[in-house]
């Protein structure tokens, strides 16, 4: 058979996506406060992030509660070859889940530094951004580091 | 439970799972394995009353693209037709459904995509809400390598028992002729590998891999016709479980559990592990690892066995992963599973999975006689 043939392609359609009421509010909260706020609801406790009604049960969202910025990491994924396009840093860093200080739920981000010393159950505290680069992000928490 | 229609596999057919086909788009690869479940059947495609597919167009890069593949199923004369978003074990639910309904008799499954031909993770993490976790960068073997983590921390799995696990299914793969992996290792080689994303190293993975494949669903009366040896449909359920990841205990699958549960149930047996052979759609050795938690499965056990195929381990064709699963519990039960068939097996479960962390899953059990009389 002769060599096949083929096509290169880019297929892209920018997107502006509405953060909404709930995501919205969590997200200025992190640009304009620097402080992590969850939702109450029913069957879950505190979540954080919240959404805005109950995963479990369906029940709508409660009252706000603020979280603290350290908490427990519940999962952790080193990443030693980071994917260009895709991961947010070009040096080996982690994902992780951690339940945050007063939320009942975990919030996944990353963590750049001390990835040896980091476990299940390691306690982390958020990084900021600095406040000229939040613009009402998840990534306005730049990352997660151990606490010593 | 009430009494259902007895639905069978009667056909399967799967192109062998390949890196890269270089020479055939994705509706050549599936043409062909239409053509053959087709004729496994003796039938042609007037005998069809109704197709189903999975696949996703974002991997593929054509938007829209599943269009294409509805000509080579069969579109014409003007065919009831459903597409998934979804592995196509979950199509396949869905044609057992429309089957149930009582207006269709038989119906066509298919599964294709060719995952080589854009970025898969930068794809599949848009699987996640655009919020809160697309935005960080998941994509899924990261999101698989936390799932690990949190299963060894709950369990107390190691390294090497992940390694063994992998070992296993690549001695399996090099049974089966249409895995992508088909050179046995030993678990000291597959523990020596680099991390791909640590808790899970290169080897304990899969590569990037495609194939096609169709599945051929009939109710009794037709089955008997078109098989002579019909894996008879006797329970299947399917759960969906929360998107958020850190909502969920990731070291367990509770969406697994009930729909094992309930599957069983239907079928009137009382374990999993009453059956001859599991088919587990994981991709992970972590994966396989919860399932078999799940489902009450010894995973190091000989009876049942589990994923004699190799399983996902050694090929994981995106979106048809899991069909294969049913198409493996078929060719057992049918006496076509050649160099990796199971002596004596009678009742297979066949799982299905999709999105993140097990997010969704689908339970079949089957045997070599009718459910319902």
């Amino acid at each position: 058979m002769t060599e096949p043939l083929e096509q290169r392609v880019v297929t892209e359609f920018p997107y502006k996506h509405s953060t909404g009421e709930v995501i919205g509010r969590f997200l200025a909260g992190l640009k304009d406060q620097k402080r992590i706020w969850g939702q109450r609801v029913a069957g879950q406790g505190v979540v954080v992030p919240p959404v805005g009604y109950s995963e479990t049960d369906g029940s709508a969202g409660g009252e706000w509660v603020e979280v603290k910025p350290t908490g427990v990491v519940t999962a952790v994924a080193r990443v030693y070859r980071p994917i260009a396009q895709l991961h947010p840093c070009a040096e080996p860093f982690a994902f992780v889940l951690v339940k945050l200080d007063g939320a009942d739920t975990a919030l996944a981000h990353v963590v750049r530094d001390d990835l040896e010393r980091l476990r299940v159950g390691t306690r982390v505290e958020a990084v900021w951004a600095p406040d000229a680069d939040r613009t009402g992000s998840i990534r306005d928490i730049a990352c997660f580091r151990v606490i010593t | 439970m009430a009494s259902l229609r007895n639905v069978a596999v009667v056909g399967f057919a799967q192109a062998p799972i390949v890196a890269r086909d270089a020479h055939r788009i994705a509706t050549e690869m599936l043409y062909g394995q239409v053509r053959a479940a087709l004729d496994q059947c003796g039938v042609e495609r007037d005998a069809i009353d109704f197709q189903a597919a999975g696949s996703a167009d974002y991997l593929d890069g054509r938007p829209f693209g599943f269009v294409a593949a509805l000509d080579v199923m069969g579109s014409w004369p003007a065919k009831p037709d459903l597409h998934l978003e979804m592995d196509a074990s979950f199509a396949a639910y869905y044609a057992w459904l429309r089957i149930q309904a009582g207006d269709s008799d038989t119906a066509l499954v298919c599964g294709y995509g060719k995952t080589s031909e854009g970025e898969p993770d930068r794809v599949l993490n848009l699987q996640l809400d655009p919020y809160y976790q697309a935005a960080i960068g998941l994509d899924p073997t990261s999101t698989a390598a936390l799932q690990a983590s949190a299963w060894m921390a709950r369990s107390g799995a190691t390294d090497r028992q992940l390694a063994a696990l992998a070992a296993r299914r690549r001695a399996a793969g090099a049974r089966n002729a249409d895995a992508q992996l088909r050179e046995p290792t030993t678990a000291d080689e597959l523990a020596k590998t680099p991390w791909a994303v640590e808790p899970l190293r290169q080897g304990y993975l899969p590569p990037v891999g495609e194939s096609a494949v169709c599945l051929i669903l009939a109710a009794e009366g037709k089955a008997e016709k078109m098989c002579d040896r019909p894996a008879w449909i006797r329970g299947v359920d399917q759960r969906i479980e929360l998107q958020t990841l850190g909502g969920r205990d990731l070291s367990r699958s509770a969406g697994a559990k009930l729909a094992t549960e309930r599957a069983l149930a239907m079928a009137g047996l009382a374990r999993a592990a009453d059956v001859d052979v599991v088919e587990l759609c994981a991709t992970t050795p972590a994966e396989e690892l919860i399932l078999c938690e799940a489902m009450g499965l010894d995973a190091a056990g000989s009876r049942p066995a589990i994923n004699p195929s190799g399983g996902p381990l050694v090929g994981n064709p995106v979106m048809m992963a899991g069909l294969i699963r049913l198409g493996e519990a078929f060719r057992q039960l049918a006496g076509r599973a050649d160099g990796h068939g199971v002596a004596g097996a009678r009742r297979a479960i066949a799982h299905g999975a999709q999105g993140h962390c097990l997010q969704q899953n689908v339970v079949w059990v089957l045997g070599d006689e009718r459910r319902w009389t």
